[in-house]
């Protein structure tokens, strides 16, 4: 009886440990470490955990809540349009070294081609960029570039 | 009411006093083949553009591409060779300050050495610095420079560059402006009875269409300096044909004075009206605008003028003169140069375009010179794109029907 207890118990222990093991813990957020929140940020968007990734975005910190959570409702249905296969970060710039003072993060990015009334290249696409970031309140935060300003 | 009655006034007033401008081709007409065509490209802060050209099903094509900046520098120019039924891409790509060009899906004849697959490089790098915003911006123009598909297999032979020559409408051409969360498709501009020229001279190529019949050639002062005696450089080169400034123009492709006379002819009737095939041919655009800071929504112009830096357009201005006005009919106007490729945020910001504090509405500019563009408004999740809307088109139906009256082209509406 003492035995079969005690087994059930490490089975069920060793199940945890596997299944945590398996999938990223669930962050409390962006931290001081931007590379480390790069890696989190990266790798929930390319588990589709939007929900997750949301809260590395600097959007995510609009004080005005009306504005804030429309952008979120919209950020998680419109994200995955490109599904992310991988990442690598290649280089961490200077501090506030980027456009318009956020600092830059040299990083490759592949994902799918979008689907496109035309054809499109073969294969994967595979982006190179000056990912931007930007420290509020010590923790970083994902700047998303647009064509008329930085969100 | 009083404010309608004063922006109606103030909009005829835009109308009489811009120019009309006039165009080598029978039309430029949406989502039509054409024999040549114009697409925007922009490209680093996270964009790359994907420019796709077809051929229809009966006509294989060499197409000249020539890539120009935002101010309307050209980059380079090279050809590609596409069979019947074809189609290759383009891929620009960018890092602030230099451009990477790319191909795709290029098989046709041993494919083009000009440019490398973008899954195996190398890039063919440019300088071409970004803007304020950021961003790498230009366009690219692609004219179909053979002269006939009697090569082995059917390839392309001869090239019309440095020629009279009017080419056939079996080009189409797509672009899409991909960034890593969005993706947007858009046909490019094409010019359907595309003409080409092989000399631009105001005395020789013109000719007036309100005569019947059209006896060419009719002097004719295109870049309005007081005398029809002007001679312009052609932009094709030793690889192909290159659309020349008055060749966004009207033309009439058919009519012959004698033997000694042959097309085509850039229309120019009385007192040098002439009439612009790309863009709106009474000069007026409109485009919507909004910019909500509830919801964070932004608007930006973009507005490209092809080759408007050349000698042959100083007639042609960029010089906008926009009516902002919101749904209830308030308006407020503004004035700003337009550069060749012009990227300008809605809103009162620095180098925005004022719109006081209407969060959505109409904006509706005129400009001289043959533009095309869209306003393509974001918030920080979404973005969407709209073409211009175009006050007026005109077609030259002459070289439709071949009926040579009085009137030999039409507007719409």
């Amino acid at each position: 009886m003492y035995g079969r207890v005690l087994s059930f118990i490490l089975s069920v222990s060793c199940l945890l440990f596997l299944v945590s093991c398996s999938i990223p813990a669930v962050k409390k957020g962006p931290s001081d470490d931007l590379r480390q929140t790069v890696n989190e940020f990266y790798e929930f968007r390319r588990l589709g955990k939007f929900d997750e990734a949301w809260f590395y975005e600097r959007m995510s910190t609009d004080t005005d809540e009306n504005r804030r959570e429309h952008s979120r409702s919209i950020y998680r249905s419109r994200s995955g349009a490109m599904s992310l296969k991988g990442f690598e970060i290649l280089g961490i710039g200077e501090e506030n070294s980027g456009f318009e003072g956020t600092t830059p993060v040299r990083i490759k990015i592949v994902t799918d081609w979008p689907v496109m009334p035309f054809p499109v290249p073969e294969g994967d696409r595979v982006t190179v960029m000056n990912d931007l970031w930007e420290k509020i309140n010590g923790r970083w935060y994902h700047v998303v570039r647009g064509m008329t300003k930085l969100w | 009411m009083r404010l309608r009655c004063l922006f109606l006034i103030i909009f005829a007033g835009f109308l009489i006093w811009c120019p009309l401008s006039a165009e080598a081709a029978t039309s430029s007409i949406d989502n039509l083949p054409g024999g040549a065509g114009i697409a925007y490209w922009q490209a680093g802060g996270g964009w790359e553009t994907l420019i796709n050209v077809q051929t229809d099903g009966l006509n294989c094509a060499l197409v000249h591409i020539g890539v120009y900046d935002r101010n309307g520098l050209n980059l380079t120019s090279f050809v590609m060779s596409l069979d019947e039924a074809d189609n290759f891409g383009i891929v620009v790509r960018g890092d602030g300050t230099n451009i990477e060009l790319y191909d795709y899906s290029d098989h046709a004849f041993g494919g083009s050495p000009a440019l490398h697959d973008v899954n195996t490089g190398p890039p063919v790098v440019f300088y071409s610095p970004a803007g304020s915003g950021g961003i790498q911006r230009g366009y690219m123009t692609f004219v179909k420079t053979n002269a006939g598909c009697s090569g082995p297999g059917g390839a392309p032979t001869g090239n019309i560059t440095g020629t009279f020559a009017v080419n056939s409408d079996t080009l189409w051409i797509r672009s899409a402006l991909i960034n890593p969360n969005n993706a947007f498709a858009l046909n490019a501009v094409m010019l359907q009875g595309f003409a080409n020229y092989g000399a631009i001279r105001e005395s020789n190529d013109f000719v007036n269409t309100a005569a019947a019949p059209n006896t060419p050639p009719d002097a004719c002062d295109f870049n309005g300096d007081g005398d029809a005696t002007d001679s312009f450089s052609i932009l094709d080169d030793i690889n192909g044909a290159e659309i020349d400034f008055a060749e966004l123009f009207l033309s009439d492709n058919i009519s012959h004075a004698d033997p000694l006379n042959f097309p085509p002819w850039i229309i120019c009737n009385p007192a040098g009206l002439v009439y612009k095939a790309l863009g709106s041919s009474n000069n007026t655009y409109c485009a919507r605008f909004n910019i909500n800071p509830a919801v964070g929504t932004q608007t930006t112009l973009v507005l490209v003028a092809p080759q408007s830096v050349h000698s042959s357009a100083a007639n042609f201005p960029r010089d906008v003169a926009l009516m902002a006005y919101n749904d209830d009919a308030l308006a407020v106007s503004t004035f700003f140069s337009a550069e060749v490729v012009t990227a300008k945020p809605f809103g009162n910001i620095p180098e925005g375009i004022p719109v006081a504090s209407f969060t959505a509405g109409e904006a509706c500019f005129s400009i001289a010179a043959p533009v095309f563009g869209f306003s393509y408004t974001e918030t920080a999740s979404f973005a969407d794109l709209y073409p211009f809307v175009r006050s007026q088109m005109a077609i030259t139906t002459l070289n439709k029907d071949e009926i040579d009256d009085a009137v030999d082209f039409i507007f719409l509406p």
